[in-house]
This record gives C-alpha cells, sequence and structure tokens, in this order.
C-alpha cells in the first residue's frame, strides 16, 4: 500500500512503531520515528502530506543518486528534524506547512531555532505575500506556493545538493 | 502599302502602350496595397506587449541553412554572426559544397570541429557526403562536408539534417540583421497558416560593415550599385508587399527566407539544376499545398532583414540578370499547367499570368516597342506625340513608381538616415529609365534567347533519348 | 492621341510628383513637432507620476495631467512603470488612473471599437490598470478575432484570475494556432493557483480530441501534482496526438507510475510515441529504464535511436555505459547512434534538451 520505491531508510522507518507517543498525536497512518541515534543521514527529508508529490521527491531524489526520508504527518517530522537529525548533517528539508495546520509557522520556527541554518524550502497552499516573506525572514531558503510545479522543485532540491557536496 | 504598314505600326505601337498603362498600373496596384500591409507591421512591431512575446519560449525553434561554396574569405564571419542571432532557439549548419579553397580548414580552425559519425537521416537524394562535423565550442553548429553539387544540392543535405520544423536558408555573403529572425517568424505570432516567409533583401554596397553587419546604411556612391536601390525598393519590397494582399508571393528570396521543414520534404526539396532554384521551389510548394488543399499563406516580412552585395560591373550584372530571366522563363514553362488554372486559385489566376506576361514577356514587347516607335518615328507614320506617349507610359511610369517606392521608404522605414541619401535615391529613380532599364531589357533578352535555344535542346536530347 | 492629351498626362504626372514631394517635407515637419510634443507630454506624466509614488504629490493632481495628456503617451508610460513596480504602491497609481474621467472613457471607447489598433490599446490599459469590474470588457477582448488583440489581452489574466477570464482564455488557446497557443499558455502558467481547478475541470469536460491534446500539454506544463491521476488516465488513448502529448506531459512528473506508464509507451506501435516516451524517460532521469533505452537504440526510426541516446546520456554514468557497451556492439544503426551521442559536448546535448 505504500509508494512503489522506497528507499531503505524510509522503509524502515516507516513501519517501524516503536513511539507509543506519536500514536497519540497523528492519525493512523502516521510514521513514527524510532528513537535511535545512530540512524544513517539522509540528504533529503520530505515533510509532504500529499502521498503522490512525496513520492515524486523520493523518486527525483533516489534517481540523483540521493538518500530521501519521507513523512507524512507532521509532529513526528518536526521532532526528528528539531532533535534526531544526527549531528553532523544538513539535509535538504521539504517542509509542507499546511501539514501542521495553524501550527506551521511555529514548528518551522522550532525547528530553525534548534538547527539554525538547515536549509528549508518550504512549501504551502497559502500564497500571501506576507505568509511568504515571513518564512523566509524566519530563515526558510525557499517558499513555494500550492499548486506548485514538480520540475522547479526538484531542480531547487538538486541545486541546493549539489551546493552542498564535499 | 505604306497606308498599310502605318495602320499596322499605329495598331501595334497602341497595343503595346496599353500593355504598357496595364502592367504599370498593377504594379501601381501593389504599392497601394502595400501601405495597409505596413501600417499592419508597423502598428504590431511598436506594440511593447508584443515586444515581449517576440522573445519568449512560445517561437518555433529554426534551423539555419548555409550553401558555401569557395568562401575562405568570409565564412568565419558569417557562421559566426548567425550563430549569433538573436533569437530564443535556433542551430546553423553550414554545408561546404566541395570548395576547392581553404573553406572547410576556416571553419575547423575556427570552430574546432571535431567530426561525428553519419548518423543523420538522409530524406533527400543529393551528392555523396563525406563528412559531418560538429564544434567543441559552438553546440549550435553543424557542418556538412559534401561533394560539389550546386546551391540546391547543399540545401537539401542541409534540410535532411535540420533538427528543427522550421529552416531558414541563408546565402554564405548576405549579411542577415541580428533581430532578423525575430522579425520573420512575425507571421507564426498573428496565427497564420505559414507555409514559407519571405524576407526584404536590401542593397548592402556601400554601407558600413562590422563585424558581418550593416551598422550604417548609405547609398552607394558608384552609379551602378546606386541605380539598383531604387529598383530593390520598387520590385523587392513594395511591390512584393503587394502581393500579400493579393494571394501570395511568388518568390521568396533565396538570400533570406523561411519554410516549413515538412513541407520542404514533401515536395522533395530544392530542383537541382534549375538557375532559379528559389523561384521553382516556390511555386511547387503552392501547387502542392493547394493540391493537397492545405490551407497555407507565404507572406512577405518587410522589416529591412538581410543585405547583400549587389553586381557593381557591368559583367557581373549582366550575368545575374540574365540568369535570372533564364530561370523565370524555364520555371514558367516547367509548371504551365498553374496557368491559368483556376484549380489554383489566385496563384493560377493572378500571380502566375501577371509573371508570365507582365515579367516574362516585358522584355520583348519594351524591344518591340522601341523599334516600331523608332521606325515609326522615322517613316513619318507616329507623330512625335504619339512617340512622346509610349515613352511616357512604358518608361515615365515606372519612373514615377520608383520615386513613390523611394518616398514610401523614407516615410516608413526609413533605414537611410541622411536626407542626403533620399535626394539621391530620386536622383537614381529619376535616371533608371535613362539607360539602366535599357541595359536590363537587353540582358533579359540574352535571357530570354538562352532559355529558349536550352528548352529546345533540351527537347532535342529528349527526342534522341527515346530513341538513342 | 492628341497633343492636348499628352500634356495632360505629363502635367498630371509632374504634379503628382510636386504634390508628393510637398507631402512629404509638410510631413515631416508636422511628424516632427508631433514626436517633439508626445516627447514632453511622456516627461510631464511621468514626472509626475513619479512624485505622487514617492508622496510627494496627491493622487489628484495625477487626475489633473492625465487631463492633459494624449492617451497613448498615458498607456505607454504606465505600461513602463507596470513592469517596475507590484503591489501596493502600483495599486495606488491605478486607483489614480481610474478615478479620472479619462479612464472609463478611454476604456468604453476603446474595447468595443471597430478599429483593431484600438482595442489593442484598451487590452494594454486592462492588462496594467483592469479591476474586476472590467471583467465584462476583458472576456470579448480576450475573445478577439485580431490575433495581435488576443494576445496582448491575455496579460489581464495576471490582474483578474477570475475563473470565467481563465475558461475565455483557454477556450481560446485551444482554438489557436501553435505558437500562439504556446505564448498564451506560457502567460496562464504564471496564474497557476487559478488555473489548475479551471483545467482539471475543462480536461474532464473535453470531448474533441484536439481540445483535449492541447489541455494535456497545457497540464504538462503546469506540472501540478493535482493533475496527475488525470494524465495516467490517457495513457492507453486511442488517438496517436493523445498518447504523444502525454508521453511529453509526464516528463513533468517524476514518479515511478510515470516510469512504468512510459517503459510501456516505448513500445507503442507508433514512432512518435517511442520518441517522445524515451525523452520524458530522459527528462526524469529514469535509472530503471536503462534496459528499455538500450533496446530503443536499435529502434527502426532513427528519431526514437536519437531520443533513446539522448536520455541515457542524461542517466549519468550508468547510461554513458551502456552507450559504451552498444557503440562496441553488433547492430550497426544502434551503434552510430551511441557513437553520435557519446561523442556530442555537454552544452550539444542541452541543446537537444529544450
Amino acid at each position: 500500500m505504500g509508494p512503489d520505491i522506497q528507499t531503505p531508510i524510509a522503509y524502515a522507518m516507516r513501519n517501524d512503531r516503536t513511539d507509543n507517543d506519536s500514536a497519540h498525536r497523528e492519525p493512523a497512518e502516521g510514521a513514527a520515528v524510532p528513537r535511535r541515534a545512530s540512524v544513517p543521514a539522509a540528504d533529503v527529508v520530505i515533510v509532504e502530506g500529499e502521498a503522490a508529490l512525496a513520492e515524486m521527491l523520493e523518486y527525483s531524489v533516489s534517481n540523483a543518486g540521493h538518500e530521501a526520508l519521507s513523512f507524512r504527518a507532521g509532529r513526528s517530522a518536526i521532532d526528528y528534524l528539531a532533535h534526531e537529525l544526527p549531528a553532523g548533517s544538513s539535509p535538504v528539508v521539504l517542509l509542507d506547512l499546511d501539514l501542521l495546520g495553524s501550527e506551521g509557522f511555529l514548528a518551522l520556527k522550532e525547528v530553525l531555532a534548534a538547527r539554525p541554518g538547515l536549509p528549508v524550502i518550504v512549501l504551502s497552499a497559502q500564497g500571501a505575500e506576507r505568509d511568504q516573506i515571513r518564512a523566509l525572514r524566519a530563515g526558510a531558503i525557499d517558499y513555494l506556493v500550492k499548486p506548485l510545479s514538480i520540475p522547479i522543485l526538484v531542480a531547487k532540491v538538486e541545486r541546493l545538493l549539489a551546493d552542498r557536496a564535499p | 502599302m505604306i497606308e498599310l504598314l502605318s495602320q499596322f505600326v499605329i495598331a501595334a505601337d497602341r497595343t503595346i502602350i496599353w500593355y504598357f498603362l496595364a502592367v504599370n498600373s498593377f504594379y501601381a496596384l501593389l504599392l497601394f496595397l502595400s501601405v495597409p500591409e505596413i501600417w499592419k507591421h508597423w502598428k504590431i512591431m511598436r506594440n511593447e506587449d508584443l515586444r515581449s512575446y517576440v522573445g519568449s519560449d512560445a517561437l518555433p525553434p529554426i534551423s539555419i541553412l548555409i550553401p558555401a561554396y569557395d568562401m575562405e574569405a568570409s565564412i568565419t564571419e558569417s557562421v559566426a554572426a548567425q550563430l549569433a542571432l538573436e533569437y530564443p532557439q535556433h542551430e546553423v549548419i553550414v554545408v561546404n559544397d566541395g570548395s576547392s579553397d581553404g573553406t572547410m580548414e576556416r571553419l575547423k580552425s575556427a570552430f574546432d570541429l571535431y567530426e561525428v559519425p553519419p548518423a543523420f537521416p538522409r530524406r533527400i537524394a543529393t551528392q555523396p557526403v563525406r563528412a559531418y562535423f560538429r564544434s567543441r565550442t559552438r553546440s549550435a553548429l553543424l557542418v556538412i562536408d559534401k561533394e560539389r553539387g550546386g546551391k540546391a544540392d547543399a540545401l537539401n543535405v542541409a534540410i535532411s539534417s535540420a533538427r528543427y520544423p522550421i529552416v531558414v536558408p541563408v546565402d554564405a555573403d548576405t549579411l542577415v540583421a541580428r533581430d532578423a529572425l525575430l522579425r520573420l517568424v512575425r507571421p507564426f505570432l498573428l496565427g497564420e497558416h505559414v507555409a514559407a516567409a519571405g524576407g526584404t533583401i536590401r542593397v548592402a554596397n556601400g554601407c558600413r560593415i562590422v563585424g558581418g553587419r550593416v551598422t550604417d546604411a548609405k547609398v552607394p556612391s558608384r552609379f551602378l550599385p546606386a541605380v539598383q536601390v531604387p529598383e530593390y525598393l520598387r520590385a523587392f519590397l513594395f511591390g512584393r508587399l503587394g502581393w500579400n494582399r493579393l494571394g501570395g508571393n511568388l518568390i521568396v528570396s533565396g538570400a533570406f527566407g523561411l519554410f516549413q521543414r515538412h513541407y520542404l520534404l514533401a515536395v522533395n526539396g530544392y530542383r537541382v539544376g534549375n538557375v532559379v532554384e528559389d523561384l521553382d521551389l516556390v511555386v511547387r510548394l503552392h501547387q502542392y499545398l493547394r493540391e493537397q488543399k492545405i490551407p497555407y499563406d507565404i507572406p512577405f516580412i518587410p522589416d529591412p532583414v538581410a543585405w547583400t552585395e549587389v553586381p557593381s560591373d557591368l559583367r557581373t550584372h549582366g550575368r545575374q540578370r540574365e540568369r535570372w530571366h533564364r530561370g523565370l522563363i524555364v520555371t514558367m514553362f516547367t509548371h504551365r499547367r498553374l496557368l491559368l488554372n483556376p484549380k489554383y486559385g489566385r496563384i493560377g489566376l493572378i500571380t502566375m499570368p501577371f509573371f508570365f506576361f507582365g515579367e516574362m514577356l516585358a522584355p520583348v514587347i519594351e524591344l518591340a516597342g522601341y523599334v516600331l516607335t523608332l521606325l515609326g518615328f522615322v517613316l513619318g507614320l507616329l507623330s512625335p506625340q504619339f512617340a512622346l506617349l509610349f515613352l511616357l507610359v512604358a518608361l515615365g511610369y515606372q519612373m514615377f513608381l520608383s520615386i513613390w517606392a523611394v518616398i514610401l521608404e523614407e516615410t516608413t522605414f526609413h533605414v537611410y538616415g541622411r536626407f542626403r541619401d533620399f535626394l539621391r535615391m530620386l536622383g537614381y529613380a529619376i535616371a533608371e529609365p535613362f539607360g539602366y532599364r535599357q541595359i536590363t531589357v537587353y540582358w533579359r533578352l540574352r535571357g530570354f534567347w538562352n532559355a529558349l535555344r536550352g528548352l529546345t535542346h533540351w527537347g532535342e536530347m529528349r527526342r534522341t533519348g527515346f530513341t538513342g | 492621341m492628341s497633343a492636348t492629351l499628352l500634356a495632360f498626362i505629363a502635367a498630371g504626372q509632374l504634379a503628382f510628383f510636386v504634390a508628393i514631394f510637398l507631402m512629404l517635407v509638410v510631413y515631416r515637419a508636422i511628424d516632427g513637432r508631433r514626436k517633439r510634443r508626445r516627447r514632453h507630454e511622456t516627461e510631464r506624466f511621468s514626472r509626475i507620476l513619479m512624485d505622487v509614488l514617492e508622496d510627494r504629490l496627491p493622487s489628484e493632481r495625477l487626475i489633473r495631467v492625465i487631463r492633459r495628456t494624449g492617451g497613448t503617451v498615458i498607456v505607454s508610460v504606465l505600461h513602463q512603470y507596470a513592469s517596475q513596480l507590484r503591489g501596493a504602491p502600483w495599486e495606488r497609481v491605478v486607483d489614480g488612473v481610474r478615478q479620472s474621467e479619462w479612464y472609463d472613457r478611454f476604456v468604453r471607447s476603446h474595447a468595443r471599437s471597430r478599429f483593431w489598433w484600438k482595442r489593442l490599446a484598451a487590452a494594454r490599459l486592462l492588462a496594467i490598470a483592469g479591476r474586476e469590474e472590467d471583467l465584462p470588457l476583458a472576456r470579448p477582448l480576450i475573445a478577439d478575432r485580431h490575433p495581435a488583440i488576443k494576445v496582448a489581452s491575455i496579460q489581464i489574466v495576471r490582474r483578474l484570475r477570475d475563473p470565467s477570464i481563465l475558461e475565455t482564455v483557454l477556450q481560446e488557446a485551444i482554438a489557436a494556432r501553435p505558437v500562439v497557443r504556446r505564448y498564451l499558455f506560457d502567460t496562464v502558467v504564471s496564474v497557476r493557483e487559478a488555473l489548475v481547478p479551471v483545467l482539471a475541470d475543462r480536461l474532464d469536460r473535453a470531448d474533441a480530441t484536439e481540445d483535449r491534446r492541447a489541455l494535456i500539454t497545457l497540464a504538462g506544463e503546469l506540472a501540478a501534482v493535482e493533475l496527475f491521476e488525470r494524465l495516467l488516465g490517457y495513457v492507453g488513448h486511442d488517438a496517436l496526438e493523445i498518447r504523444v502529448a502525454v508521453a511529453r506531459a509526464l516528463s513533468g512528473y517524476p514518479h515511478p507510475r510515470t516510469e512504468a506508464a512510459l517503459t510501456g509507451l516505448l513500445h507503442d506501435h507508433e514512432w512518435q510515441v517511442r520518441t517522445q516516451a524515451a525523452s520524458s524517460l530522459g527528462v526524469i532521469r529514469a535509472r530503471n529504464a536503462q534496459g528499455a533505452l538500450q533496446s530503443a537504440l536499435r529502434d527502426s526510426n532513427w528519431w526514437v535511436r536519437l531520443r533513446a541516446g539522448i536520455a541515457l546520456r542524461q542517466l549519468g554514468p550508468a547510461g554513458s555505459r551502456v552507450l559504451t557497451d552498444v557503440e562496441a556492439g553488433v547492430d550497426r544503426f544502434a551503434q552510430e547512434m551511441a557513437r553520435y551521442v557519446l561523442g556530442l559536448t555537454d552544452e550539444a546535448v542541452a541543446d537537444y534538451l529544450t
């Protein structure tokens, strides 16, 4: 029932339900995050509720030779990003603000407070200029309004990955 | 007896006068019709919204085709200029038609060419290709080296190898304006069914040329090239513009024109062996498209877009005019089926007949006119007024049209900025019928004679072919 | 042929010539004066516009100067500033302009004019200062039969994103010739948020093949995930043009299902479909399609081989390895194409990708 292509890590994580707490906080098909400190870093972290979009991002990222980590529910994603991201890693993050409802912006700030400099691309159906400015001022590296152009998003992700490469 | 001769001469001369009246009035009609055409293009050219449209991705990609033979002196500059044209997406294909000089070497060194396998489609039969080359520095360039086969043959190879659906054949010595392609595709922007589009050719002699482009337009100082300036304006600019309204152009200049590639392939490209391959091609296009009942248009774009050196000595000039007229006759003969044939619409009923009677036969009738008028005048059969009338209608009318064309150019495109140039063009327009015109008549008659000889010769060959 | 007739003709020609010459001199004088006045008006209007923008003058001054300026000047100056400003400051200017009587008069008289250049001017004005109230005038301009007006008025959608306007635009685009259609699409893509639902609905309702094909092309250019399922539904369509359009459109949707669909289309019986499928597989960098692309290098059609080769180049080192293998293989045409593609510089390959 899941996506046709999965990166090994994403698959493992999605089917691991060691966290009871998250079972309360998120809907049935939420992904749980194991609290393993030795999780290898992914190059791209995708926090997106729309299945097809998330799958497309995973597909592109993996075709480009990188690893992707995918979350379908917001809270666990924020926890992971803010608290469990391996120390040296700085993955490109695609964050769907709408997934967290009205708390989206606060979640963004939480992540960036914990990991300043993390390259976060915000995706949202709210396209008002002041929302965009707010997110960018908070530290997001880019803001794309939905419905967005998939090739453009993919190109931006690849650009950030290329910039980051050693 | 004298009575009979006198009546004959008067009647014949009168017919000839009516002929010239008709032909020149038709030309006047063309000039008349060119005005709303220019107005339309003018308004569109100056609209800023449309200007942004002009540089957009919506434009069809173009393959530029350059046949080159023995052009080592200017080929690199010319190709570099074509590569630098302002256009969202285009490629340049240069065909070295078995040059005997260093054309190929110049290209190889200037563009760092490397050979690629002959992985290109060959849709039209041509002389063998020796090699294909691409450039390490200019990715849009393709160079084809082939055995000599003539300009038409070279263009056919280029058409086969072209990547894009629109092709623009350009002569290697034509100077193309930077935004020429953007202007040439204007009919596409207006949603017309474009099968081909003609570009304007202007006289480059006397102009300041920097880096393969005309930067300052001037009327040449020597007589022969200068007198061709109003001639080109009258016949090749405003005249052709008028045809836009009358049903379509029969000539898309070989020096610079645009075609839909798939139509060219459908008519099997240029015909090898025809000296005016561009005229022959367009007539065949008209024929094909009408027979297939495909809606189409072959407009002429008035913006100044391409410049070429016109012959500045009598001999080259003579050869050129003789060749043009000979080619016209051969083409008319080859496509005689279209003449006055309603199946071919306006092309058959208006354009072809005009070219046949008004252009092709003109030098013969003009010669007859001179002879009869002179004879009649000398023999006292015609009054001096009559003779003068003949001159006015045959020559004066055309001078008047040339003047009109010069004025139209001055008020619209105004390419020649200096008032002095305007006055000189007027002067040459007035001087045209006093000598220059007669010279062209002579060359055209030679073309006529050669064409008739060639046609009968060809006819003989055919006969021996059958029996032999 | 009497002498009088002759003299008449000669005199007529001479008179005409002189008249035209005089007309020319007069024309140049008038034209020069007209240009000078225009320049003066443009400068004055621009100056006051800047002052109002920077709050040095109240917007009433704008209305006053509009009264004394020619319509063409106003439109062209506004057009110039519209391309540099946006958002609140521009809307203040628009407020001022709309309050002048000139605006209503100009728009009403020009938008419905018999003359195409007047309608063109109205379209330009609405594109830079149009508001919702102008919708009823905007719609017929977009549907105007003159292509230049159609093209100029399409910019109106950037300001008025009403679904009914977008419907009209889609309708016009579908019926337009290829280059015009592409331009209309390119413009309308910039208002994607409003467009996607309208397009989705229109696509569902389309019945003519040509309509559907055009809409599928647009959906591909939008590459909005909301349209994905619909596109996948057309993969098996009967019409050749539809399958080609879908193959192309899917290149904007990198997804395992896309890869499967395109790999299937790589075996289509029409070469145009196979060509486009190969092309799109390259665009989405479908690593798993290597095998399929390798067989496509042996296709009987030249275009399919070319696109398969280019696609393999886009798969990076793995794809280049496949090309090298084929180059050493037995199939002559595949060999030639592989060698050609391998020998291309990166810029040359990039040229094939636009």
